[in-house]
């Protein structure tokens, strides 16, 4: 089952995002696990994870957790889908990150 | 003109992800626990109601509050302890050196470098104590520098390798500890030093000097009228450029304004409620009113859309963005609607929260509302609950003014994007 772990500055606005990613996976049967954390506490939390998914306000964070979880896709939203709370095009973006993974 | 713009910002996302940066921001974010718990024992001695005080002590004798306090005192005033802590971890996990030996090592060199006496009643001395002085607010700046110069330190050993390696075999447990003893010994000898030149040629610690000469004036400018528009201004530009402002410019104003509010608290503890020397802008004010609903206090926004939006997409996005609105969430609204590099908005958007600052800074210096010491509430707190925890009724009647005054100056901009979304609609249908 893969891990998808969203940061931000304190991990509230992306607690609204993993809320619609959790009824999209639900509704598409897809069977993943969805959190969120800040961006301080990513080291410790998104350790495990499989995807790690960045609030686009905090994309200046990139470099750190790219050090801080070495090999791990890390990558921003999209600002628009972020903003519109576009659960479904999150997940699929997420998805489609660690299937790139595989391959490589 | 554009690519100035962008540079700027460039600039600023560069000073945002820099590693001493983000480890002030990750080291200060691990005080919050303790200034927040703290408030709450604070705030049960001092609650905003005229006749409580004099009420608890008839119903529990003088010394009620006794527990209270403690409980301030070790969790306020301790505070550049706990900074020093912080970043130093922060730091070396940042750099993937083991933290926590960094961080206890920056306390050790920060105790070092502080004074270990503190005067007393008849011009006695006394020794052998860590004066809460030096480290509560006073000594956060020190903190801050202490911890960044360990944590910088320790990494650069880390990476070099400057350590006691063990043979093969010796457990890791027991390599580890052996790990720390170079960049340890060097921290420690350093600190040393520079505890003597101070004392010996500043006739004071370093911690006392870089209060005196360093934070006194910081604390001093930030707390202006300029300090504060340019703070206000800078939170605002940034969010619509897309980078979290408030994270970037509190970042590193939080340990400043923190220590104006501790200041405040000490001054009103000692009896000197109306005294001078009262710094106005303290974190609460960013907080709670110059960013209520968020970032912009796009709040106004959302009330006017509710009120009046037609356009499908401007009652769609303030529909889904007024309950995380009313915890000061906004992220929904100025990604979604967007905001973000949108010309319509950003007139309001910079200018509700600098009306706001003035309304707030001008109603505390002409003695309306009261000047912050070291309560604080989790900036989730919603509008009104937050303004009357901090300053009584009159706190929650400047958040009523500033919300009504943002829904009044969003609405023509409102009007004028929602036209704008209507006729998209009207062409896509």
């Amino acid at each position: 089952m893969k891990k998808i772990m969203l940061c931000c500055n304190a991990g509230m606005s992306t607690g609204l995002l993993v809320k619609k990613m959790r009824e999209a996976a639900e509704a598409q049967g897809i069977s993943c696990q969805i959190g969120a954390c800040s961006v301080s506490e990513a080291g410790e939390k998104a350790k495990d994870a499989d995807v790690i998914l960045l609030g686009p306000q905090v994309r200046y964070e990139l470099k750190k957790l790219k050090a801080l979880l070495p090999g791990k896709p890390v990558e921003a939203v999209a600002p628009a889908d972020y903003g519109m709370l576009r659960g479904d095009r999150v997940l699929q973006a997420a998805l489609s990150m660690t299937e790139g993974q595989d391959g490589a | 003109m554009k690519k100035i713009i962008e540079r700027g910002f460039d600039g600023f996302m560069r000073f945002a992800s820099s590693k001493s940066v983000t480890a002030l921001k990750d080291g200060f974010v691990l005080t919050m626990p303790a200034t927040l718990i703290g408030s709450l024992f604070l705030l049960i001695a001092n609650l905003p109601i005229p006749g409580y005080g004099a009420f608890m002590t008839r119903l529990f004798g003088p010394d009620w509050s006794v527990g209270l306090d403690q409980v301030s005192a070790c969790t306020f005033d301790i505070l550049a302890m706990i900074i020093a802590v912080g970043i130093g971890y922060a730091y070396a996990r940042n750099e993937g050196a083991d933290g926590i030996s960094c961080g206890i090592l920056s306390l050790i060199s920060f105790l070092i470098v502080s004074a270990s006496s503190a005067p007393a009643e008849g011009g006695t001395v006394v020794t052998g104590v860590i004066p809460k002085t030096w480290t509560g607010g006073n000594g956060v700046i020190a903190a801050i520098l202490v911890g960044l110069l360990v944590g910088k330190l320790f990494s650069f050993c880390h990476r070099k390798r400057l350590r006691i390696r063990m043979p093969a075999g010796v457990p890791e447990g027991v390599g580890n500890a052996f790990s720390a003893l170079i960049p340890g010994f060097i921290v420690i000898l350093l600190s040393m030093a520079v505890y003597q030149l101070c004392m010996v040629f500043g006739g004071a610690s370093l911690t006392e000097l870089i209060f005196r000469l360093v934070q006194t004036p910081l604390q001093n400018v930030s707390s202006t009228w300029a300090g504060g528009i340019l703070i206000v201004l800078l939170i605002s530009a940034l969010f619509w450029a897309g980078l979290h402002g408030p994270n970037i410019v509190m970042g590193v104003m939080a340990p400043v304004l923190t220590a104006n509010a501790l200041a405040n608290q000490a001054l009103m503890d000692g009896g000197q409620a109306a005294a001078e020397g009262l710094r106005i802008l303290t974190p609460q004010i960013i907080d709670c009113f110059v960013k209520l609903g968020g970032t912009g206090i796009t709040i106004g926004l959302l009330l006017s859309a509710l009120l009046a939006a037609r356009s499908g997409q401007m009652r769609e996005i303030s529909r889904l963005s007024f309950i995380p609105g009313i915890f000061n969430i906004n992220e929904p609204v100025i990604f979604g609607l967007p905001i973000v590099y949108n010309p319509i908005l950003l007139i309001p958007f910079i200018l509700v929260p600098l009306i706001a600052f003035v309304i707030t800074y001008g109603a505390a210096a002409v003695g309306f509302l009261p000047v912050f010491g070291s309560v604080q509430v989790p900036w989730t707190t919603p509008v009104v609950v937050s303004g009357f925890i901090l300053g009584g009724w009159r706190g929650a009647v400047i958040q009523l003014l500033i919300l009504a005054v943002s829904t009044a100056l969003y609405y023509p901009f409102m009007k004028r994007q929602d036209r704008i979304f209507a006729e998209q609609e009207g062409e896509n249908t």
